[in-house]
């Protein structure tokens, strides 16, 4: 995909932006109701980056993702962002400081509590929806495993998702070419999507997010300063 | 937080503003997924993804296969094909993976002495350098839909084909017919939920297709033939 960097926006506003770009506006004039549609459009995105930035399975997510949408209304209520072509950029850098913030602070918090300790205790971890979505993940990450013979492949999923190694260190440690890197990492990916659609996790289409998302949490009101 | 400057550095970053053709997009997608992207181009992808649900289930979709994985790192050591069939109900037999089909088609093919196959198109299978392509048909319920194909590793010599029999049914007689020839596979048992597995030279493919002779153990149906094509 040579030239990714080089994208040229036509200046026309994409099938999304038509529908939230004018809420911004709407915002930035006190119209509560317009916060609600445009979180509503952000939302998933929303917590997918936050999940992206974090560590795997981290509860603070939903921390991280209130804080960046009291932010994000704070801004639009005081009209702050000028250009609403450029909120999703904004959403975006919004939400890796905030992953940031977060790790920064258990850093400085890691001296008195083990920061695995941390990372690994869910409060919901005894919910029995959690709990039997977490099994039929569970599940699902078994198949999974089961559909693939080769150990080496198993192994490389195991160094790019859990020890977060990059590709091309990979290829020279297990000694393949990217070609296959990428097979094996591609039909993973794919079969284990389809494996979350079977299993009622994820949506055929894309149309929510996958994962459970606090539908019904209320924006907290406090600016989305926690409490360190 | 976006600190201060955010709005500057949003200029250069937006340059993703229009929707991108699907097949740029899932490129996008997968260079990002891989973490092939530039930081410039992670954060633009990013951006561009955030209102884009069909981006964002894939996102999430990764997200979750990682956190699996974090969770429950031994299970890709520790795994076996009888760990799974026991617990996820939706999965076939067949579907339990190369592991479960190389190792029956290894069974078929050594079973029959390599005579219906023949060892020339056999000779080159080594389970670790080539994963054969999969097709499966998934029902016989109503008219005969286009089978599902799981790519494979264009190299391999063979496909292996998932063939569905109706409830109860036993495979009286099975062959291949192919360019006018007729090959005759084993009469392998189904698998509980009712597939059968064979393992073909993959130069066979679109060049003729499966008979498979069936009965019932209760004899209400006799000398019912089954074809799907190759």
């Amino acid at each position: 995909m040579d030239g990714c960097g080089v994208v040229v926006s036509t200046g026309k506003a994409n099938e999304g932006q038509e529908t939230w770009l004018p809420l911004v506006g709407r915002i930035a004039a006190g119209d509560r109701q317009a916060e609600g549609q445009l979180i509503g459009q952000f939302r998933a995105g929303i917590y997918a980056l936050a999940r992206r930035h974090c560590r795997p399975g981290d509860p603070a997510v939903d921390d991280v993702v209130q804080d960046v949408i009291c932010h994000l209304l704070e801004q639009l209520r005081r009209g702050s962002i000028k250009d609403p072509r450029a909120l999703p950029a904004y959403i975006r850098t919004s939400v890796v400081n905030a992953c940031t913030s977060e790790y920064r602070r258990r850093r400085m918090r890691a001296e008195s509590v083990p920061l695995d300790d941390v990372v690994m205790i869910a409060p919901d971890a005894h919910d029995p929806a959690i709990a039997f979505q977490n099994q039929r993940v569970a599940l699902a990450i078994r198949q999974l495993v089961a559909e693939m013979p080769v150990q080496r492949d198993r192994e490389l999923l195991v160094r790019f998702y859990l020890n977060e190694a990059d590709k091309e260190r990979i290829c020279t440690e297990l000694g393949i070419e990217a070609g296959h890197f990428h097979r094996v990492i591609y039909r993973a990916r794919e079969r284990f999507r389809t494996l979350l659609v079977r299993a009622g996790l994820v949506q055929e289409g894309g149309t929510t997010a996958p994962l459970p998302t606090p539908e019904t949490q209320e924006v907290r009101r406090d600016g989305g300063q926690r409490s360190a | 937080m976006a600190g201060n400057g955010v709005h500057e550095r949003m200029t250069g970053i937006s340059e993703l503003s229009a929707d991108l053709p699907h097949w740029l997009e899932h490129a996008w997608l997968e260079r990002y997924l891989d973490g092939e992207l530039e930081a410039h181009e992670e954060e633009a992808f990013e951006a561009y993804l955030l209102d884009k649900p069909h981006l964002i289930a894939k996102l999430d979709a990764d997200n979750l296969l990682r956190a699996a994985i974090a969770e429950d790192a031994g299970a890709l050591k520790d795994v076996r094909v009888s760990d799974v069939s026991s617990g996820v109900r939706e999965t076939r037999r067949s579907h339990q993976g190369p592991t479960g089909w190389l190792a029956l088609a290894a069974g078929l093919v050594f079973g029959v002495g390599l005579s219906w196959l023949g060892s020339p198109y056999l000779g080159d299978i080594h389970a670790g350098t080539h994963a054969p392509s999969r097709i499966v048909f998934d029902t016989l319920r109503g008219e005969l839909s286009a089978p599902r194909e799981e790519a494979g590793d264009p190299a391999a010599p063979v496909r292996v084909y998932e063939l569905p029999l109706p409830p109860g049914a036993n495979v009286v007689s099975a062959q291949a017919v192919h360019d006018g020839r007729a090959t005759p596979l084993p009469p392998a048992s189904p698998s509980t939920d009712g597939y059968l597995t064979y393992l073909v030279p993959a130069s066979w493919r679109g060049r003729g297709e499966f008979r498979i002779e069936i009965d019932f153990a209760d004899g209400r149906t006799a000398g019912t033939r089954l074809t799907f094509p190759l």
